[in-house]
C-alpha cells in the first residue's frame, strides 16, 4: 500500500459510509421494520446485515483484479463502454435525486423538531452553503472531520440507549414465531436499501487506500451497523410498541424525549439533533462529491471543483421542486428510493460480478 | 426572477473567467449546461412555486400517488 494525500483509507471510508447511513438509519429503520415485521422488527438488521455482508464480499472479489479503479471504470470495462456511461449517468442522476431528498429531509425535520413556522428555504440555504464551503477542500477533510466526530456520535448514541434502558419495556418486542420469519425477511430487505449506500463508496473507488482490507474492514462495518440497528429499534420499539413507531415520523427524537435523569437532566433530544444535522451533513457533501466526481468521469474534465457552486444553485431549485411535505418525501422514500438503492447499490454489482466471471475479466 | 438571472450571470462570470485562465474549455461546456439547467429549473419553480411537486409526479409514474 502506497500512502497518498489525496486519498482516503479504507477505515476512513468505512467511517464515511457509517455517518452517511446514520440520519436516514434513525428515520427510516424503526418505521420500515415496524410497519412490516411488527414485533418482530428487531430481528430485520440481521437479514440486512447478509445482504450488505454479500455485497462486501462481491466488491472484495471485484477489487481483486480492479486495484485502483472507480466504479464507472469498474462497470465500463466489464460491461463495454456504452452500458459503462449508459450507468454512470443512471448513478449520476440518482446521486442528485439522493443529494435534493436529503437536503429537503434536512430542512423539514429542523422545521418539524425545533423550529417551527421557519421557511425550509433557510436551512437550505444554509447547509448548501456550508457544503459548497467543505467541497473547496474535498474528500480527505471530509474523511478527517468525519474520523473525529464519528466516533464522538457512537459513544453518544450508546450513552443514550444505556438511559433509556430504564423505559423499554421487553413485552413490545414479543412474541417472535416462525410466522414472523417471511416479515422480517421483507423488512430486512427494506432496511438493506440503505446499507447499499456501501456500492457508492466506490464511485470514489481510485481515491481509496489499501482496498486490500475492504473484507476486514467490510465485516466490522457489516457488525457495527448491525448491533446499531437491533439497539435502534430496541430503543424505540421497546419505547412505545410496534403500533406506535410505524406512525411516527421521528421515533428515535420520541423515544429521547422521555428520558429524565433524576429530574435534572432532560431535553437530551437536542443530543439527537446535533448528531443529525451531523451526518445529514456529511451525507450532503457524500452525495455531492460522488455526483460531481461522475460528471468529471463522464466528460473527462481535469477538474470538478469549479462545478461545484452551479451544481448547488440547481440542486436549491431542485429540491424545492422536489417536494415540500414530510409526506411526500417518506412515501417517496418507500416506493422509489429504497428499492432504487437496492438495485443500484446492490443488484447492479451483483450482475456486474457476474457478468465480469462471463467475461472472464475478474 | 430578474434577482436569480443576474445572480446565475454573476456566479458564471465569476466561475469562467477563472477556467478560462486555466484553459478548461470541457468545463466551460459542463459549467454552462449546468448554469442552463439551474436557470430553467430556477424560472420554472419562481413562475408557480405551487405547482405539482416532482415528488408527485414520480409516484404518479409508479402509480402511488395520493
Amino acid at each position: 500500500m502506497l500512502y497518498d494525500k489525496d486519498k482516503i483509507s479504507i477505515r476512513q471510508a468505512m467511517f464515511l459510509f457509517l455517518t452517511v447511513i446514520a440520519s436516514p438509519a434513525i428515520r427510516l429503520v424503526p418505521v420500515i421494520a415496524a410497519q412490516t415485521a411488527q414485533e418482530a422488527a428487531w430481528l430485520a438488521p440481521i437479514v440486512a446485515a447478509v445482504i450488505l455482508f454479500l455485497n462486501v464480499l462481491v466488491w472484495n472479489r471485484i477489487y481483486k483484479k480492479y486495484k485502483n479503479d472507480s466504479l464507472m471504470h469498474i462497470y465500463s470495462d466489464i460491461a463495454g463502454k456504452f452500458i459503462g456511461k449508459l450507468l454512470s449517468i443512471i448513478y449520476f442522476l440518482w446521486a442528485t435525486l439522493l443529494v435534493c431528498v436529503y437536503v429537503m429531509y434536512f430542512a423539514v425535520r429542523l422545521v418539524g423538531s425545533i423550529y417551527p413556522d421557519t421557511n425550509p428555504s433557510i436551512f437550505i440555504i444554509s447547509i448548501l452553503v456550508l457544503v459548497v464551503y467543505l467541497l473547496r477542500y474535498g474528500l480527505v477533510t471530509l474523511a478527517r472531520l468525519n474520523e473525529i466526530v464519528f466516533p464522538m456520535f457512537a459513544v453518544t448514541f450508546l450513552i443514550i440507549f444505556i438511559m433509556l434502558m430504564p423505559y423499554l419495556q421487553v413485552i413490545f418486542l414479543g412474541p417472535v414465531t416462525y410466522k414472523s420469519i417471511l416479515p422480517v425477511i421483507n423488512a430486512g430487505i427494506g432496511i438493506s436499501g440503505l446499507s447499499s449506500y456501501y456500492t457508492f463508496l466506490f464511485v470514489l473507488g481510485d481515491k481509496i487506500n489499501n482496498k486490500e482490507s475492504i473484507k476486514k474492514i467490510g465485516i466490522q462495518t457489516t457488525i457495527f451497523i448491525l448491533v446499531n440497528q437491533i439497539l435502534l429499534i430496541v430503543m424505540t420499539l421497546g419505547s412505545f410498541s410496534y403500533s406506535v413507531i410505524k406512525r411516527s415520523q421521528l421515533p428515535l427524537l420520541l423515544a429521547v424525549k422521555q428520558i429524565s435523569l433524576f429530574n435534572t437532566l432532560e431535553k437530551i433530544e437536542s443530543v439527537i439533533v446535533a448528531g443529525w444535522v451531523f451526518s445529514d451533513f456529511v451525507l450532503i457533501c457524500f452525495f455531492s462529491i460522488i455526483a460531481l466526481k461522475i460528471l468529471k468521469s463522464l466528460f473527462g474534465l481535469s477538474d470538478e471543483r469549479h462545478l461545484a457552486k452551479i451544481f448547488m444553485v440547481l440542486i436549491f431549485f431542485l429540491s424545492l421542486y422536489l417536494s415540500s411535505t414530510i409526506f411526500e418525501l417518506e412515501r417517496l422514500s418507500s416506493y422509489v428510493l429504497i428499492p432504487g438503492d437496492f438495485i443500484l447499490g446492490f443488484i447492479v454489482p451483483v450482475i456486474m460480478l457476474a457478468v465480469g466471471k462471463i467475461r472472464k475479466k475478474i | 426572477m430578474i434577482k436569480l438571472v443576474i445572480f446565475v450571470v454573476i456566479l458564471s462570470f465569476i466561475e469562467i473567467k477563472s477556467m478560462v485562465k486555466k484553459q478548461q474549455k470541457k468545463e466551460i461546456f459542463v459549467y454552462l449546461g449546468l448554469a442552463v439547467i439551474s436557470l430553467a429549473l430556477g424560472l420554472l419553480y419562481l413562475s408557480n412555486p405551487y405547482r405539482t411537486s416532482l415528488a408527485q409526479h414520480m409516484l404518479r409514474l409508479i402509480g402511488q400517488e395520493f
